[in-house]
Order: C-alpha cells, then structure tokens, then sequence
C-alpha cells in the first residue's frame, strides 16, 4: 500500500474519489471491525482495504496486498458505484439553483452564487449540476482573490488604505460563512495595523523594529507583505 | 517506572487518535488527508462527496 498509493495513476484518481481511514487493526473499532467480517468474512491476508459509503454501505474490498494495476481496477469499479451519484430528485434540486447562480454571476453578485454553493453542499451526490454550480463558485472564489491581491497593491504603494479596506468589505460581504470572509476579516485587521504603523512613521523618527512587531501577527499569511516599506 | 509506563502507553495512543493528517504508519507522499475513526471519515466524505477509502492494518 506503502508503495502503490504515491503512484502518478494512483493518486490523483483516488483523492477525487475517497478520504482515507487508517484502521488500527490491533485496536480495531467495533463499526470498521464490523464491515470487514460481514464483507469479506475469509480474509486472513492484511492489509484488509475497503471502499464504503458515508452512511456505511460497501462499495468493495479485498484482504492482501495488491500491485498497481490491481489496485487501480479496484478504483475503476468503486468509481462506477452508483451510491456516489446524486439522486434524480436531487439532480432537480440541484439544477433548480443554476439559473439564478448563473444570472448573478453575469452581475457579479458573488453573494447569490456562494449560498448556491452552501445550498448544493447540503445536497448528497455527483452530478453534472452539481459541477456546473461548483464552477460558479470557483468563479467567485476567483474573483475573491483579484480583490485581495489588488488590496495588497493599494496597501504597498498607498498611503490611503481607504479603497483597499473597501475591497476587502466587499469580499466580506459577499462571502459571509465561507473561508474567503475569514481571510477578508483578516485583511482588514492587517490594514488597521498598517494604518497605525503609518500614523507613528508619519509623527517622526519610530522603533526600527516597528513594522516586524505589527507584522508579527500575520506571519505566514498573505498579509505579511504589506508591512514591507513601501515600494 | 510505573509513571514512565503509563506515559509511553499515552504518548502512543495519542500517535493513533490524531486527526486529519498523514497515514499514522506509513508516508503516503501525501495522497489522502487520513482520517483514524470513522465517524470523522464518514463526516468527511459526506461532506467532500467522496466514499471512505479504509486501510486496515498494522504498523511493521
């Protein structure tokens, strides 16, 4: 398993189709312990490799090790499950939010087409519809960064951090819940720190290590560099 | 010596409850987030959309 999971035509195939379990078999848990005995009750060689269902229901496995091309034709078949496919009830449901996604996206009404996205999170299963959605949503996420990258340019050669606090509230707005109004809220604590930096340099002669104690903070963040001195 | 025991005990059942990360046996060149209950890897597929990939087997 060691071997084969890193392999070009592994592993790419199989993070699109599955999240990994790591099942201790010396500590087994009754629920994994369970699957394996009903499912492949003459298994003797490990590993034991299943794929199941969110709600518990097999897909397929085997007991032993198994070369690349092996384990790839067991990807192949839990690919075919049709337990990951959206019902057509929920395809409809689905594709009932794409018209208005859609439209709003024209406007750039970011906002409309993120809840689009947290709709559809709550409905089960792959379909075209639901990809159609998620490209929609990668628009907007898409356009989340142009905001925060031109915030960042405002930031390094402005003095008026006003239009980049503007972005950054757009950003917040529209993608309220998501991680991207996480990553706004923290931009907008950045430029308020800058602000400060700015208003003690504007005063006189300050700390020389004044700009790395602000910047501290947003270490390892995209807002590092705007505590850089100005371009 | 009971103190250092029951310390290693802890200290190696944490190294098996951590949460999602890297395969806790092997080095899987960073394939899939690992999951070690699964309660947590059921949650995630659901959310991901994904089915539960379960590696059932012992560290050598």
């Amino acid at each position: 398993m060691e071997r084969v999971l890193p392999t070009e035509e592994i592993k790419e195939r199989l993070a699109k189709l599955a999240v990994g379990l790591a099942a201790d078999c010396d500590r087994p848990e009754r629920g994994v312990e369970s699957l394996m005995r009903a499912n492949l009750p003459n298994a003797q060689m490990l590993p034991f490799v299943a794929f199941v269902t969110h709600d518990g229901k097999w897909v397929g496995g085997y007991s032993g090790s198994k070369a690349m091309y092996a384990f790839l034709e067991e990807i192949e078949k839990a690919e075919k499950t049709p337990h990951l496919q959206a019902s057509r009830a929920d395809r409809k449901k689905l594709a009932g939010l794409i018209p208005r996604a859609q439209k709003a996206a024209e406007k750039n009404n970011w906002k409309t087409v993120v809840k689009a996205g947290q709709t559809a999170a709550g409905i089960w299963g792959r379909c075209p519809e639901r990809e159609q959605i998620a490209a929609l949503v990668g628009e907007a996420r898409a356009w989340a960064n142009t905001q925060f990258a031109e915030a960042i340019k405002i930031a390094r050669t402005a003095t008026d951090l006003v239009p980049a606090r503007k972005l950054l509230s757009g950003v917040k707005k529209h993608f309220a819940k998501d991680p991207e109004a996480g990553e706004a809220a923290a931009g907008l604590k950045a430029l308020g720190k800058l602000a400060s930096i700015l208003k003690i340099e504007a005063k006189g002669t300050p700390r020389p290590d004044l700009r790395e104690k602000y910047a501290k903070p947003f270490e390892d963040t995209r807002w590092a560099v705007i505590f850089d001195k100005k371009e | 010596m009971r103190t250092a025991l029951v310390t290693v005990l802890v200290l190696a059942g944490a190294a098996y409850t951590g949460g999602d990360s890297s395969h806790p046996h092997f080095d899987d060149k960073g394939t899939l987030r690992w999951q070690t209950t699964l309660a947590a890897a059921q949650a995630q597929a659901k959310k991901e959309t994904k089915l539960v990939f379960i590696e059932y087997g012992r560290k050598l």
